[in-house]
């Protein structure tokens, strides 16, 4: 049965009810609303995004449903992301950032997840002036705290 | 629509974009994107001269993303790299800093039997029917996460803690410093003869050599810096020459002196000096007209020497140190100890009570003599026949909480109470060297019982005493023994520290050889211990015509 959303500016597109329902927010209005035709608006994303975040939940229509939060079992903390989720998650940072807000609002647990893997991901292993210079961030410290710092982060050093 | 004027299209487009700041956030990226997709090569270059930048693709979405999911990016993080994040800038180190649950969440992801957090607690608790998992934490069942939680609550709530970013923070550079191997710092000082490289006391090294010059070194400074020779001439090292001073027979350290810190060398000129490594203030004791100072202690109020033909006397610490007391051990003392009992004690002496808080052990061939500081003799212990004392340890531990803290008298003791001497010997005939535990009466005014100590382990690395020049010291229950060899020519000199664990049966043993040519010194660790308190093990040498290399090795 094909439900259809509409995004924020007005672009409508119709897709299954189970790849739409991996969205927890999706399924929910569903269910209050009952059987009816009418679109779910989605005023909160954009549909460059609502796009992704389609093509993604497509993708992944016959994963599993997860029924405990992911934090709490450190078997699954490891940041492996699947090539496939990999090469999706290929966006700039801007798309990457509104794909996490929508994630989010639309409840999709693992598509945030594989976000914050993202971002998580470039973060890893670069001292602070180089997480500084891909996030393009400005060094606000003044240098006396910046001293404290170094100090602070003597022992991590790699001597 | 089909207006042939150009400018007629152009102004509803105006009119919308001058609509825009009415429009939600999202609205405008909308608007944004369908511009950007409208623009064409030269327009994409134009829109980039009209900003002034060049394109960059990045921006600071962790600072713009709700907590919730900034929290979720850091928590994928391993801690090394969160450590490193709160070096970014300010809003990250604020986000990362006074989010105590990531922190604690980490704390909770290390392996529970390598965290020396827990190790610490287990010892304490009591009860070990507690089992922490083995392992991975990973493979902890849910049970045993949960207890380990708990347990991490218990140690959230003592006075002590410092908060979760501090303690897990203590956790990795502990790790991280022992990867590196900035955890055990070595001293490699060459030391001529006469030197006595006696003692090294937290925050300085001191060093005395025969002459006497007295060399005091902030002992960070040792280890940043390459000390080689004496005398030094690193800046940091402040040194004193005393020309009226005979050479140094004995030294002490003033540990109950706070403030002021004092060392004690006697010479050979039968004087004692009392110097202040600090400012280099000094002055001399009584002369006491006996045989020259053997050893030297301090007490709390006295200071004490120890003479070759084994008079002990009192000097009252005050304004002129005068001599109090004297008493004879007749007795050739090898090792002096003084502690404090931290209550007072009392006994009957004919008739009359005495009270006391301080003793004196001091050390012959045969056994150990007890004072008190009125030079009252407490006890004599004697080891059997033919053996030989080489040098004890004398332990008075107290368990504060069950002591009445003004007087106890004679027989009761606290719970936890330890009172005991720790003698290492040589067997009379095999020359043999082995531990006797003599457990004393508190306030060590009576033997109750020795024990011979039957461990494998330790017995082996004991070894035999004999010709080989060895040095040995002794910290509670551990024993350092520094052995010197000087082996065939291309061995050139070997020596070996071992430190024996009397308590727990086992051995760690680090070696050390420096070939005849100029060569690195190479070392083969075994050691694994990571987590002990700060410990000196010192090795002292004994001399030989050829230069020998002391080492001091200290684990934090």
């Amino acid at each position: 049965m094909p439900v259809t959303l509409t995004s924020l500016d007005d672009v409508k597109f119709t897709v299954d009810k189970e790849v739409a329902e991996r969205s927890i927010l999706i399924k929910n209005m569903i269910e209050d609303v009952g059987e009816s035709d009418s679109p779910i608006p989605l005023p909160n994303v954009s549909s460059a995004v609502l796009k992704k975040v389609i093509e993604y939940c497509e993708h992944h229509r016959n994963d599993p449903v997860q029924v405990q939060d992911e934090t709490d079992d450190p078997r699954k903390r490891s940041n492996d992301i699947e090539e496939w989720d990999m090469k999706f998650m290929t966006v700039d940072q801007e798309m990457l950032f509104e794909i996490i807000l929508a994630a989010n609002y639309l409840d999709i647990k693992p598509l945030l997840d594989v976000g914050c893997k993202t971002v998580a991901n470039i973060i890893k292993g670069k001292t602070p002036e180089e997480i500084r210079k891909v996030f393009n961030i400005v060094n606000d410290f003044t240098p006396e705290e910046e001293a404290q710092i170094k100090k602070e982060n003597e022992w991590a050093e790699d001597r | 629509m089909d207006n042939p004027n150009p400018s007629y299209s152009l102004i509803p487009i105006l009119e919308s974009i001058r609509r825009i700041p009415d429009l939600q956030p999202q609205e405008r990226r909308v608007v944004l994107r369908e511009l950007v997709g409208a623009c064409n090569e030269s327009d994409v270059q134009a829109l980039q001269r009209i900003l002034g930048i060049t394109t960059r693709s990045g921006f600071d979405m962790v600072s713009v993303l709700p907590t919730e999911i900034s929290r979720k990016i850091f928590l994928k993080l391993d801690s090394m790299d969160l450590v490193r994040c709160r070096a970014v800038c300010r809003p990250w180190r604020s986000m990362i800093r006074n989010d105590a649950q990531i922190w604690k969440t980490k704390i909770l992801e290390l392996n529970p039997a390598e965290c020396s957090l827990l190790i610490d607690y287990k010892d304490k608790d009591k009860d070990q029917s507690n089992t922490l998992a083995d392992g991975n934490s990973g493979t902890a069942t849910t049970e045993q996460r949960a207890h380990y939680e708990a347990i991490l609550d218990k140690i959230s709530r003592q006075h002590c803690f410092l908060g979760w970013e501090a303690t897990l923070i203590r956790e990795l550079a502990l790790a991280q410093n022992w990867k590196q191997g900035r955890l055990v710092h070595e001293s490699i000082i060459q030391l001529t003869r006469d030197t006595k490289p006696a003692l090294l006391a937290w925050p300085y090294l001191v060093l005395v050599d025969a002459w006497p010059h007295v060399f005091v070194v902030p002992l960070d400074q040792v280890q940043k810096s390459r000390l080689a020779q004496i005398p030094f001439t690193d800046p940091y090292c402040r040194t004193w020459s005393f020309h009226d001073q005979s050479p140094v027979s004995c030294l002490a350290w003033d540990f109950a002196g706070g403030e002021n810190l004092s060392l004690a060398l006697g010479g050979f000129l039968r004087t004692v000096r009392i110097f202040n490594p600090l400012d280099g203030s000094s002055f001399w004791l009584p002369d006491v007209h006996h045989g020259f100072p053997l050893q030297i202690c301090f007490l709390q109020d006295y200071v004490l020497s120890v003479t070759l033909d084994g008079l002990v006397n009192y000097f009252k610490k005050g304004e002129d140190y005068r001599l109090v007391r004297s008493c004879s051990v007749d007795t050739k003392a090898i090792q002096v100890a003084a502690f404090q009992f931290g209550y007072k004690l009392k006994r009957d002496v004919n008739g009359s009570s005495v009270s006391w808080k301080e003793a004196i052990c001091l050390a012959h061939e045969e056994g150990v003599i007890i004072l008190d500081e009125h030079a009252n003799t407490l006890a004599r212990i004697r080891i059997k026949d033919g053996a030989r004392l080489i040098h004890f340890q004398a332990i008075a531990d107290y368990d504060n909480s069950t002591l009445n803290k003004t007087e106890v008298s004679g027989g009761r003791g606290g719970r936890h109470s330890r009172n005991e001497l720790l003698i290492l010997f040589e067997e009379p005939v095999t020359r043999q060297r082995r531990v006797l535990t003599v457990k004393m009466e508190p306030g060590f005014q009576g033997e109750i019982s020795r024990e011979e100590l039957p461990q494998n382990v330790v017995m082996a690395a004991l070894g035999r005493g004999g010709d080989a020049r060895d040095s040995v010291t002794m910290f509670r229950d551990r024993i350092a023994i520094v052995s010197h060899r000087n082996c065939s020519s291309d061995l050139g000199h070997y020596c070996v520290l071992r430190v024996v664990d009397i308590r727990r049966d086992c051995v760690f043993s680090t070696e050390y050889h420096q070939p005849e040519e100029e060569d690195e010194e190479e070392e083969g660790e075994e050691e694994d211990e990571v987590k002990e308190d700060e410990e000196e093990i010192q090795g002292e040498e004994d001399g030989g015509g050829k230069r020998l290399v002391t080492t001091m090795v200290m684990a934090m």
